[in-house]
């Protein structure tokens, strides 16, 4: 039979654990309401990949393919042209002519933004990347130019 | 591979005339040529005369059409032995197998913990270990054809032998897989082997060695039923399962089924180049990916030699992020222990919450929270954010150690979690060392051994921290054990955060250095992860490459204990005994 020191520290152990369920009522949800609210990302988050600009509408991209050399999954397929002179696409030598990356293969690394020496490969805050079938997930190069619209908040980075 | 020195005085020629062959000088040190057949003498003797106890490491190479070998030594399987009483650098035994037939003995009489990692090179590279008592296929199953860490082996949809791959864009656009070999048609069984009438040969091996409480009582006599626990089964924290025999609630036999997640991991490592692999090692223990990649990093190192030693700054961020991430894994572990005990989610969402804060601290740093690929040879990826520090300062100061009081309120008293765990899941010390485990259930058996004390690596000996263990060897011990240590990697976090130096983040060498080229030779490299011993063989041939990419996964070889530990007890307590040993199916399967 139960003593009567143990109904009473019985009950200031459930009483304890009450206060704690309770104190818990008080404090503000960790949780978001995604994707209803924006959810949000530090600056360095690796999503999906964008081919840069320069300020004057040129490809950043050179066509120098190291990004495919430094892809652990071979995701990415550079294929290079010579540039026309008169109607440039990039101020290099080269331009991709064929840029795509294959996001069912993709692991988001950044492997490939560290191996570009122009800066043209980044990889952006947007992560949301749901498509209808296997075969539209393959990325090409227009795509990509696109600065990613999507639902993402960037926080501070502390 | 350096040439082997042939001088008169090779060890063992007074005991064991003619069982060593050769001493290698290599990186490392030096490792043995052994006779196959005199194998286990030269073991029994490590483990009796010389207190090498703990056989780590057991794999195999192909060494086909390796400079300097031919069919006669193709096959070599190499052995790691430590010393947990000594500490210190490992004894490495190598034993050398020919082309046609490779056996050799097993070594389970020695060392029972061998059982795991000799059928898992038995099921890659096809070689016999003779006396082995179960000696079946365990990653792959039986309608494979092929021991695929071969050299000569190819896949059905074989691309090229390093990447990148051009045969995936031959024509300027995309081909894909399936369009040259169409699912269902690539599967290639090998000879005299049916799938209709197949049937999966798992023999439940009856337990040899009762240690402590497990005895089985035969009060009733009833009939014993077999059941499979997993591998969709929400106890077994991913897909692993357990075919169990038992005699009404309680177990009387169990084997391990695994291999559901296999990816061959160490094959599509060989075709990467050394820096590819990192990304892949996060997602070996995608729980505690830092520690992973710090594992690697380590072992690479050692292979490229000095010029790739990593600069003060990032010594140190290499510390702070294997610590956080020890805190990341143990609260993980912990919550979802107390999930397979019943407590349904309470505690572990407690726990993750602060494991939610660390995971900021990695994203804010390296681009993800889990898949943080941030380490590199001779450095880190990124220096910290502006305002990372302060945020850290105050989590390990303030509000880890608050965090942890409470849950250390909350969980180690509680009458229930005692009631459920003291005296369940026994390991006697003894047994925990010859069954190869290590970390928390090496030290929840009572052996203090933690490599960042007993062979420091990185710049562990200028911190000041105990190694914990406690001598319960049950399942509550464990678990004190990573409670304990969570609170042990706050007090290093508290010192690495103050001695932290300015600096570089990479050695010099190693900036841009995407192609590294290690010269020949071969490593082993391995630090003290959350789970236990990880460790990365890998053997260079001088190209871009690793020949040999093995990872020794703490996990894997601690679930050598799992049926011994298991057997005798009642079925709801193997899901908690499964539980205590933290397993992670990507790093079991691989």
């Amino acid at each position: 039979m139960a003593g009567l020191g143990d109904v009473v520290r019985g009950t200031v152990q459930i009483a304890e654990a009450m206060g704690v369920t309770l104190k818990a009522l008080a404090t503000k949800p960790v949780t978001v309401e995604y994707p209803d609210e924006p959810i949000a990302v530090f600056p360095r988050y690796r999503g999906r990949h964008m081919l840069r600009r320069y300020d004057n509408g040129l490809e950043r991209c050179i066509g120098c393919a190291l990004c495919e050399a430094a892809c652990p999954t071979g995701a990415i397929y550079v294929d290079a042209a010579e540039n026309d002179p008169e109607n440039p696409v990039s101020p290099g030598e080269r331009y991709a002519k064929t840029y795509e990356v294959n996001f069912m293969r993709c692991v988001f690394c950044g492997d490939c933004e560290e191996a570009c020496p122009v800066e043209a490969v980044v990889l952006t805050q947007a992560f949301p990347l749901p498509e209808q079938e296997r075969r539209s997930m393959i990325f090409v190069k227009e795509q990509l130019l696109e600065p990613p619209d999507a639902n993402i908040a960037i926080r501070p980075a502390h | 591979m350096s040439e082997p020195t042939l001088d008169a005085a090779l060890p063992y020629s007074d005991l064991l005339p003619g069982a060593v062959l050769a001493v290698e000088k290599n990186i490392e040190g030096e490792s043995l040529v052994v006779a196959p057949d005199q194998l286990v003498a030269v073991a029994e003797q490590l483990r009796d005369h010389e207190g090498f106890d703990l056989l780590s490491n057991l794999t195999a190479v192909d060494y086909l059409g390796f400079p300097g070998r031919s069919a006669a030594d193709r096959f070599e399987i190499v052995y790691h032995f430590y010393s947990t009483t000594r500490g210190g650098g490992p004894k490495v035994l190598k034993a050398r197998l020919p082309e046609t037939n490779p056996a050799l003995p097993t070594l389970m009489s020695v060392y029972p913990g061998a059982d795991l990692q000799e059928r898992e090179a038995y099921d890659l590279y096809g070689i016999r270990f003779l006396g082995h008592p179960s000696l079946r296929r365990i990653l792959l199953w039986d309608g494979f054809n092929g021991h695929p860490m071969r050299k000569d082996w190819q896949e059905a949809y074989f691309e090229a032998e390093s990447k990148p791959f051009k045969s995936r864009h031959p024509v300027g656009h995309h081909i894909w897989a399936e369009d040259r070999n169409p699912w269902g048609s690539n599967v290639n069984y090998p000879a005299g082997f049916d799938p209709e009438t197949w049937s999966q040969p798992v023999t439940l091996r009856p337990l040899e060695r009762h240690s402590g409480s497990n005895g089985v009582s035969g009060a009733l006599k009833t009939e014993r039923i077999v059941v499979n626990m997993g591998p969709q089964h929400p106890s077994t924290h991913g897909v692993f399962r357990m075919i169990v025999e038992l005699d009404g609630e309680t177990v009387t036999a169990l084997e391990p089924e695994m291999g559901y997640l296999h990816r061959n991991h160490e094959k599509i490592g060989e075709r990467n180049t050394y820096l590819m692999n990192m990304p892949y090692t996060d997602r070996l223990d995608y729980i505690s990916s830092m520690s992973n990649n710090l594992a690697y990093a380590i072992a690479v190192e050692k292979l490229l030699g000095e010029a790739y030693k990593p600069t003060e700054r990032a010594e140190y961020l290499r510390v702070i992020m294997a610590e956080l991430t020890r805190i990341v894994n143990h609260l993980f572990s912990v919550g979802t222990f107390f999930n397979d005990l019943g407590a349904f989610f309470t505690p572990l969402l407690y726990a993750v919450r602060e494991r939610e804060l660390i995971l900021d601290l990695f994203e804010s740093v390296s681009g993800s929270r889990m898949m943080c690929n941030y380490m590199r040879f001779g450095g880190v990826v990124a220096d910290l954010p502006a305002g990372w520090l302060e945020t850290c300062h105050h989590l390990v100061h303030e509000r880890l150690p608050a965090k942890l009081d409470e849950l250390e309120r909350y969980l180690i008293g509680n009458e229930i979690v005692k009631q459920r765990c003291i005296g369940v899941g026994y390991l006697s010390a003894a047994d925990a060392l010859a069954l190869s485990c290590t970390g928390p259930q090496l030290r929840g058996s009572g052996v203090p051994y933690d490599i960042r004390r007993a062979e420091p690596y990185s710049i562990y000996d200028r911190f000041d921290f105990d190694v914990v263990s406690f001598d319960g060897c049950d399942v509550y011990s464990r678990f004190l054990v990573r409670m304990e240590e969570m609170r042990q990697s706050v007090r290093i976090l508290q010192q690495a955060l103050k001695q932290l130096p300015e600096g570089p983040i990479q050695a010099a060498k190693a900036l841009g250095a995407y192609t590294v080229r290690p010269p020949v030779g071969d490593v082993y490299g391995r630090i003290e992860s959350p789970k236990g011993e990880l460790g990365f063989y890998l053997v260079s041939n001088g190209a871009g490459n690793p020949w040999r990419y093995r990872v020794r996964p703490p996990s894997y070889i601690n679930l050598n204990a799992l049926a011994p530990m298991v057997v005798g007890n009642k079925v709801a307590d193997a899901v908690i005994i499964l539980g205590a040993i933290d397993i992670v199916l990507g790093e079991v399967d691989r």
